[in-house]
């Protein structure tokens, strides 16, 4: 056997070694599924294809102006505490190779030190070759021997730290991407959370939860109210901290007059705050004493976002995420994603404040709107539903009355168009001039001309009223005798025994809008156990797709509930109808009253 | 909320025709509301025509009734057609709130358009 064909055999063990390292290279690489795993493929499987005795990996940091040490193999603990950042000049080897994206080759520490002085007393590697990796950062890989490189090995070396450098940016935008997700889905869950809280501590309780651990080890949410401002809710991923973050809010609260607080920063400005990485400077800026700094410092704070929480102009709090005990750091995005949700939540708090107290001047003004209790009439069961439409926050027009007057009483049901605190208004007024009118009017018809008369005088132009009024006198045989008249509303239906259907009263012209309209007195009677259904278009009016309850929906409901049906058991016959017609609440407001005489007494006479 | 429903607004010589389809209710009430005062544009005469509507609510009537005094009061006119094909619940409504009396309303849109050019 010669030499050579020794040379031969040795590099060919040699090449098929490095296929293999190469191969486990590829599959590692092929498999990291983060950054860090690309980053540990590239040293571990790398060094051997690389045949290195030591590796540094750096990157550049987002603003472009340094490079951070993310890796290291072979040196002592020593280098990466020294070298953790270095600026992104060429008087470093690395960020040179990776600023000319050419490999830089130093054979020795003097002509380390020669080409870069600043690296005096570190040189140690008998040859150091950095490669650029994408322009993201480089790989620093040093040999303790003496070795040379050819172009067919700086070929082939570049050719391997591109295939790393593929794989540590397709893990870092995975990472990118599934946080993107993370945050799309996180601002999906508050939007839904929000909705459904009206109590705005509920909603701020939400927050914390919804952030930690998604996108903070510690969520702090401060609030101001009248008597300052409140830590209304604090989340940490590490629920022993809590107590500490808690102790440090007592000792030195938010204070939005106190200079060196942070949240009072954000408070004051409405600016939103991003501090990453959180730096000894930035500590001592928000710390009062030397015992604040220490409590801060004993949290491990890496990287903070405070965002200020303001709807309509007015800011009502702050929220403050922290980055304590994960390594991340908060970006841009955070930050965006932070402001979003700050603005949600924000909107969610004004919202139930506000919705607060529309619910209150709502019940306010229902309360003007229908009576409270309907007077007992002996021998007459009278029962009234009404089923507000949507949410029950705005006030409808509907109403309904049922009052006393001398030996017998009156039964008023009507509907103003138009919501909210006009349409209010204007059925305040309708309710309270048929009242009145009742008392010194004859008929019916001339008790809706009056009201008529009153709703052209005061109403807005877009708005009118439709209602029935019926007067009611008990007769010898334990019924009534009534009289009835419909300003544009629909009439009222009769249950006869057998659930024979009459209709009750002549149609007449709506409300407020004509000084001459067509009202007409229709008179009836009503034996023991028959009954008087009036209700509001809400009830015939109400639909579901294509179809409506109608008329003749009405009637189908009213003919089934059978002779003996109480005024209450029909009237809420006559609710689950129109409940169950369609789901969801009804679009309109529904008033329904029953009247049904039942024999049982003398009457009022 | 409705489940179809259109409003467009036609040109029939001097008169602007405002042709209703579908289910009208309060969601809608706004809409036509501007279709009106858009077909108007000022003072010309707008005929609304019901006869495709299948439903309407009060506040599509209140804003029939808003429309006519609207018209009323600065001198332009409006008239509303409700032919026989309309919806039998718009047919009812009317009758039920008794606005016949109350607005001009008639049964074609010939008698409509005559009886607006005076």
């Amino acid at each position: 056997m010669t030499a050579d064909t020794d040379q031969t055999r040795s590099d060919i063990a040699w090449l098929g070694s490095r296929l293999q390292h190469l191969q486990t290279l590829s599959e590692t690489l092929a498999g990291a599924r983060t950054e860090h795993e690309a980053i540990e493929a590239t040293l571990n499987p790398g060094l051997d294809v690389f045949e290195a005795d030591q590796a540094v990996i750096a990157m550049l940091d987002e603003s472009g102006t340094e490079f951070r040490i993310v890796a290291v193999r072979g040196y002592p603990d020593q280098v990466e505490a020294d070298w953790g950042m270095f600026p992104n000049t060429d008087e470093f080897p690395l960020s040179d190779a990776v600023r000319t994206r050419q490999p830089v080759i130093v054979y020795g520490p003097e002509e380390l030190i020669r080409r870069y002085p600043k690296l005096e007393g570190t040189g140690r590697s008998a040859a150091l070759v950095c490669l650029p990796m994408g322009d993201f950062g480089g790989i620093a890989l040093g040999y303790d021997r003496e070795k040379t490189f050819g172009d067919a090995e700086l070929e082939f070396m570049t050719a391997v730290v591109r295939q790393c450098s593929e794989a540590i940016r397709r893990t870092a935008f995975d990472a990118e991407r599934g946080r993107r997700a993370e945050r799309l889905a996180l601002l999906a869950e508050a939007g839904a959370a929000f909705a459904g809280s009206l109590d705005y501590r509920t909603t701020l309780g939400e927050v914390a939860n919804l952030a930690v651990p998604a996108m903070a080890d510690c969520c702090i949410v401060d609030v101001l109210e009248p008597t300052g401002l409140h830590q209304l809710a604090t989340v940490h991923v590490e629920p022993g901290k809590i107590a500490r973050v808690a102790e440090l809010e007592t000792s030195y609260p938010a204070d939005p007059a106190e200079p060196h607080s942070a949240v009072g920063g954000v408070l004051r400005s409405g600016e939103a705050l991003l501090v990453s990485p959180v730096t000894e400077e930035f500590v001592r800026s928000v710390t009062r004493d030397e015992a604040h700094r220490d409590a801060v410092h004993a949290l491990g704070m890496r990287s903070l976002i405070i965002v200020p929480l303001v709807a309509r102009g007015r800011t009502l709090g702050a929220i403050t995420l922290i980055y304590d005990t994960s390594s991340r750091l908060y970006d841009e995005h955070d930050l965006a994603t932070a402001a979003s949700l700050a603005d949600r939540a924000a909107l969610a708090i004004d919202n139930a404040r506000l919705h607060q107290a529309q619910t209150e001047i709502a019940r306010t003004l229902q309360h003007g709107l229908l009576p409270d209790a309907l007077p007992a009439i002996p021998g007459v069961e009278i029962t009234a539903r009404y089923l507000a439409a949507g949410e029950g926050l705005e006030v409808g027009g509907d109403f309904y009355d049922v009052w006393l007057m001398d030996g017998s009483f009156g039964v008023a049901i009507g509907d103003v168009s138009g919501k909210g605190a006009r349409a209010a208004a204007m059925t305040s007024l309708a309710r309270h001039t048929v009242r009145v009118a009742s008392l010194h009017e004859p008929t019916p018809s001339r008790v809706l001309r009056v009201l008529n008369s009153e709703i052209l005088q005061h109403r807005p132009p877009d708005m009118f009223c439709t209602a029935a009024y019926a007067h009611a006198v008990p007769s010898a045989d334990g019924g009534i005798d009534v009289t009835i008249a419909l300003g544009g509303h629909p009439p009222g239906v009769i249950v006869r025994h057998e659930g024979v259907l009459e209709q009750a009263g002549e149609l007449g012209t709506l409300l407020g809008v004509r000084e001459d309209v067509t009202l007409t007195d229709a008179d009836f009677h009503l034996a023991p156990g028959e009954v008087l259904v009036l209700c509001t278009d809400g009830v015939i009016e109400r639909r579901d797709g294509g179809r409506m309850l109608g008329e003749e929906g009405l009637a189908e409901v009213l003919a089934g509930v059978g002779s003996g049906a109480t005024a209450e058991s029909i009237a809420i016959a006559v609710e689950r109808a129109v409940m169950e017609f369609a789901s969801g609440a009804p679009e309109d407001d529904v008033a329904i009253v029953v009247v049904r005489p039942t024999g049982d007494a003398a009457g009022l006479c | 909320m409705s489940a179809s429903s259109s409003i467009q607004i036609a040109r029939d010589g001097d008169v602007a025709v405002v042709v209703l389809q579908g289910e009208h209710d309060l969601s809608t009430a706004d809409r036509l509301r501007q279709a009106i005062e858009r077909a108007r544009d000022g003072s010309t005469p707008v005929v609304v025509d019901l006869t495709e509507a299948t439903f309407i609510d009060s506040a599509v009537l209140g804003v029939l009734i808003a429309e006519h005094e609207r018209a009323a009061s600065n001198g332009s006119a409006v008239g509303y057609v409700v032919g026989a094909g309309a919806g039998h619940s718009v047919h009812r409504i009317i009758d039920l709130a008794g606005v016949a009396a109350v607005l001009p309303i008639s049964s074609d849109r010939a008698t409509a358009l005559r009886a607006i050019r005076g």
